[in-house]
């Protein structure tokens, strides 16, 4: 979380802007993304508007299809409005760190059974996407959002939103290089072992502080795992379910009847990560929009986010 | 972890809109609430009618003062405040962390960089106060709530500026006696030393999750304040030195908050890092729970107006037992820390205990197949602080119609159905001195005179006050440490007395002991017979448990060595009629629970048999499903026998043969679920099901699983015409829907 900046949106639809869930050198985000408040103070909002220079078109119909999905680990993308050269779409907020902001808040890559324990929850969520026909088409280390329930993925469809099929996608704004698999580069229509790729380098960033690394710099319990994730040849990767299986060989048998009790357990955090949350949720819980009475400035100055 | 506002609670307070209950205590309640701007706030406000008592107002004002003093970073960061509101109230930061106490008791004690790291930091925290010049005089581990960042202070109810005498009319000693100096103890000045004693003490707790001096009876705790050596089992060894000079008698050999600060030598590196994981997924828990609060209001409660006109209660003001001077009462109160000052240093405990309650996932948005959506909302209702650390018998509260008596000591009148406090500041103040059955409160008062004899009486359930007697026991003592009021029916109440040396606390070998029984009516003995003697300085007393059941007295009888037994007795006669011993694995209380009905006991220990109570020969036996199955302790209502068997849940039994009605469809069960008996409500039975810290809830007729909740481990219990499910935790007693 990061304060506004002078040519930051004061508003998001009719949200005022708190602070910026990114810092500016996240250059690989498909969106700019804002903590906002409604007008009435009741409510915060993560909100997204797209970045320049990505067709606001496509990248509503990708944020409109976000709305419509209903699958657990994905952020849950709950208003989209704007017209249509300056779309935006809102979430609930909860406390969140992309990927990025967590490696700095840890003082670089990440421990090895986090990243496994990532690395499942996020297999898992791919895995039911990929179960009712959903192909993510976004997952980078800046979609991934980490909260105090989970990781949650963002920046759904960023692919197709960068470009149609059969267009030339390497290069594009908004694409993380590191996280685009070859033939969605090429122009491909992504598909859920594109996915897959993406799910190598998101873990080999959160166990190196980079997506495309030495195999050597990786732990060499997850080297094999993310190696074969990363294969140039989507037939020689993993589906997601094996990725799972991989990392959480004994993922619970469905056998006994659930209960409220059963909720799936968040993730541990790293102590850093439980620090940067918890102070992030304190600020915005303390942060004020102004006075719905008084005229909002042109620029608003984020209050008592320190 | 946040619970609804109730039916009367207001709309919004200084421009705050409430959103949630986070806790209530006697002098006020404490809300999440929001801000026009969207901030979000704890909200701590005074009763108005407290508000009334200047004296309670310049308390609340100058709490206000100490946590503007103690700041941000120490301390919950103020927002705004107007303490001379109709409803004073103050506006501080939502704090992101559990209280110390419930975060040991969780996560276990912390390991010893922790303790440093904490202890550096408290210091940090009480020289930002001291320079102020104020004193803090109630340091203690639920007033300090762990954040990732460090410990912050929040509760300032009775912290005053040093030489600043104006609060201290109404009583010599305040705070809380289980981290009290010795100084406030005795009534003199609690200094700048007196907060390093106490935080010396905090840090203990924090390493071994005990205090120094224990817990337990008041006065127990104040004498070995005063003049016991600290407990420091446990404390990691590098620690000792520096702990045992803190806890010195004398505050001129204690160290500076700085001199503390340095010897803790926390080193560099991240509070958070030294954190055990459930404590760090506990403040990670609470810093997302809190985004999905929204406002919901309870309605009113039906039973409420039927609570509050509450009939028959003698009134008495005036007939107090004449040879007892109220001052003698009063002193003891004031020494105890009289309840009016619990009831000041409640609302932060009380807003603590409530989120490690509630997991707060009962809003679940999935709720599974086993779960239908037209059940009620299962919430936490009410909470109140009491006290019932390390008791001395099971803490059982006293339920009658529009009234729970709870707390070991300092016990108060609830209103069960909304847990107003009907009386805080009761004369009745040991709860093992009272019974109820269930229409009246029968007491065995205590005075600190020497001479005076051993009275009982009834109480005013209306001001908590006590009647004048209806039987004194000329040749026994009053002051005696080990009396026990141990149950009663309508015409008998049956007691511990004893007569001889008075002590500090505990037995003393020169000590007489008797098991009587009295009739109501005609006050008179019916008889009496002997106790074993207790060596010197035993704490353990004669009792556990008992009920009276007919022409039958059950009792949990406890010898000086810890060992139970079950022991009948004719009700009428007081004759011996058989005897057995209750082993078991569990720990003494939970072997201690006693359910009986007309024709038999049901012993807790480990098995499931029922024994007649003429002979106490086995009537049936119900084996389980797996060979040796364990079981929780059983309890009994309308003809049905309830137990938690291992490794599968409720089972219900017909109490007349021991064939089984229904069980619940299995589940994991630990050893630690089988330590309390079921809790038998109108149509659902609840059990504790700790891994999960849960209550699990199955149909009273089927055994099918209808509602579980998040809920800390506690003592349960059944208000039935209330219709609460009563939580007895260490120091809050609280209240759930019973269905």
């Amino acid at each position: 979380m990061e304060p506004l900046r002078q040519d930051d949106p004061p508003r998001i639809g009719p949200h005022v802007t708190l602070a910026r869930l990114d810092a500016e050198y996240e250059q690989a985000v498909p969106a700019r993304r804002f903590i906002a408040r409604g007008a009435d103070g009741d409510r915060t909002f993560l909100g997204c508007l797209p970045r320049a220079n990505v067709d606001p078109t496509r990248w509503a119909i990708e944020a409109e299809s976000a709305r419509r999905l209903s699958i657990p680990g994905f952020l849950p993308v709950e208003e989209v409005g704007g017209t249509a050269d300056l779309p935006w779409w809102t979430a609930p907020y909860a406390p969140a760190l992309p990927l990025p902001a967590a490696l700095r808040a840890h003082g670089g890559p990440l421990p090895e059974p986090f990243v496994r324990a990532l690395g499942a929850a996020l297999a898992r969520t791919l895995a039911t996407a990929h179960n009712l026909g959903v192909t993510h088409a976004g997952l980078s280390p800046a979609a991934v959002l980490l909260t105090t329930e989970g990781p949650r993925l963002s920046c759904f469809g960023a692919v197709r939103a960068a470009a149609p099929d059969g267009e030339q996608r390497a290069g594009l704004p908004g694409l993380d290089s590191g996280s685009l698999a070859p033939e969605q580069a090429t122009g491909g229509r992504p598909r859920p072992l594109g996915d897959v790729y993406a799910l190598g380098s998101v873990l080999a960033y959160a166990a190196t502080g980079h997506t495309v690394p030495e195999r050597d710099e990786l732990p060499s319990s997850l080297r094999g795992l993310i190696t074969t994730c990363l294969a140039r040849d989507p037939v020689r990767r993993p589906r997601a379910d094996q990725v799972l299986t991989h990392l959480e060989p004994t993922a619970p048998s469905t056998g006994h009847q659930a209960t409220v009790l059963d909720t799936a357990a968040p993730i541990p955090l790293p102590a850093s990560l439980v620090a940067a949350l918890a102070r992030q949720s304190a600020q915005v819980l303390a942060a004020e929009v102004p006075v719905p009475e008084v005229p909002v400035p042109e620029v608003p100055v984020p209050a008592a986010l320190d | 972890m946040l619970s609804p506002l109730t039916h009367d609670d207001p709309h919004q307070l200084g421009g705050y809109r409430l959103i949630a209950r986070l806790g209530s205590g006697g002098m006020g309640t404490v809300y999440l609430a929001r801000s026009v701007t969207g901030r979000t706030a704890a909200l701590k406000t005074l009763h108005p009618h407290i508000a009334t008592d200047t004296a309670m107002r310049t308390r609340f004002r100058l709490e206000v003062d100490a946590a503007r003093v103690i700041g941000p970073i120490h301390g919950a960061r103020v927002f705004d405040a107007d303490p001379l509101a109709e409803t004073p109230w103050m506006a501080t930061e939502y704090v992101l962390g559990p209280p110390l106490g419930d975060a040991v008791s969780f996560a276990g004690p912390l390991p010893e960089p922790a303790v440093r790291a904490l202890g550096a930091l408290l210091c940090a925290a009480l020289a930002q106060l001291h320079a102020s010049d104020v004193v803090h005089r109630d340091l203690k581990p639920s007033n300090i709530m762990v954040t990732a960042d460090g410990p912050k202070v929040i509760d300032f109810g009775i912290a005053r500026a040093i030489g600043d005498d104006r609060l201290t009319r109404t009583g010599t000693a305040a705070g809380t006696p289980a981290f009290m100096s010795p100084e406030q103890a005795t009534g003199q000045e609690h200094t700048a030393a007196g907060d390093v004693f106490a935080l010396a003490g905090v840090l203990v707790h924090a390493a071994t999750g005990h205090g120094p001096f224990g817990a337990g009876q008041h006065a127990d705790l104040i004498y070995r304040v005063r003049y016991a050596s600290p407990d420091l089992t446990g404390v990691p060894p590098a620690l000792l030195p520096i702990l045992t000079q803190c806890l010195s008698k004398n505050p001129a050999d204690r160290p500076t908050t700085t001199d503390l600060a340095t010897q803790l030598h926390p080193g560099h590196g991240d509070f958070a890092s030294r954190l055990p994981e459930p404590l760090l997924m506990e403040i990670a828990r609470r810093a997302g729970d809190v985004w999905h609060a929204r406002p919901r209001r309870l309605p009113a409660p039906p039973e409420d107006a039927l609570a509050e006109a509450f009939p028959g209660a003698p009134r008495s003001a005036t007939s107090r037992l004449s040879g007892l001077s109220g001052l003698s009462r009063r002193k003891l109160l004031a020494l105890g820390g009289s309840s009016a000052l619990g009831a000041a240093v409640a609302s932060g405990g009380a807003w603590a205990w409530l989120d490690s309650l509630d997991g707060g996932d009962t809003t679940d948005p999935k709720p599974p197949a086993a779960t239908s959506s037209k059940q009620p909302a299962f919430d936490l209702l009410w909470q109140v602080a009491t006290s019932s650390v390390e008791p001395q018998i099971p803490p059982v509260p006293l339920i009658l119609d529009g009234l729970l008596v709870a707390g070991e000591f300092g016990v108060q009148g609830l209103n069960p159905a909304t847990g107003a406090v009907k009386w805080s500041d009761p004369e009745v103040y040991f709860l093992r001195r009272t019974a109820t059955d269930g229409k009246q409160v029968y007491a065995a008062d205590h005075t600190l005179d020497e001479s005076d004899p051993l009275s009982v009486s009834t109480v005013d359930l209306t001001t908590g006050e006590i009647n004048a007697p209806f039987s004194e026991l000329k040749d026994l003592r009053a002051i005696l440490d080990g009396t026990q009021v141990l149950c009663a029916t309508g015409d008998a109440v049956y007691l511990t007395g004893g007569r001889g040396p008075r002590t500090e606390s505990g037995f003393d070998k020169a000590q007489s002991w008797f098991l009587l029984g009295i009739g109501i009516r005609s006050g008179k003995k019916l008889w009496e017979v002997p106790l074993p003697a207790r060596p010197d300085e035993s704490e353990r007393l004669h009792f556990l448990s008992a009920k009276a059941v007919g022409e039958y007295l059950v009792l949990v009888q406890q010898s000086a060595d810890g060992a139970l037994r079950l022991v009948v007795r004719n009700a009428l006669t007081g004759e011996a009629l058989w005897n057995r011993p209750l082993d078991g694995e569990q720990p003494g209380f939970s072997r201690a629970h006693l359910a009986v009905d007309s024709r038999h006991v049901y012993p807790s220990a480990d098995e499931l048999v029922a024994l007649g109570l003429a002979d106490g020969k086995e009537a049936w036996r119900f084996e389980g499903k797996t060979p040796q199955a364990r079981f929780s302790p059983p309890a009994t209502k309308d003809g049905v026998v309830y137990a938690v068997e291992e490794n599968r849940g409720i089972v219900a039994l017909d109490a007349t043969n021991g064939t089984l009605r229904w069980a619940e469809k299995s589940r994991a069960v630990t050893t630690e679920d089988l330590g309390a008996p079921p809790v038998v409500g109108i149509a659902s039975v609840y059990a504790q099901n700790k891994a999960s810290s849960a209550l699990v809830a199955v149909d009273i007729r089927t055994g099918t699983v209808t509602r579980s909740v998040k809920a800390a481990p506690a003592r349960y219990f059944a208000h039935a015409s209330a219709r609460r499910l009563i939580a007895v935790g260490d120091e809050h007693t609280a209240a759930y829907p019973l269905n």
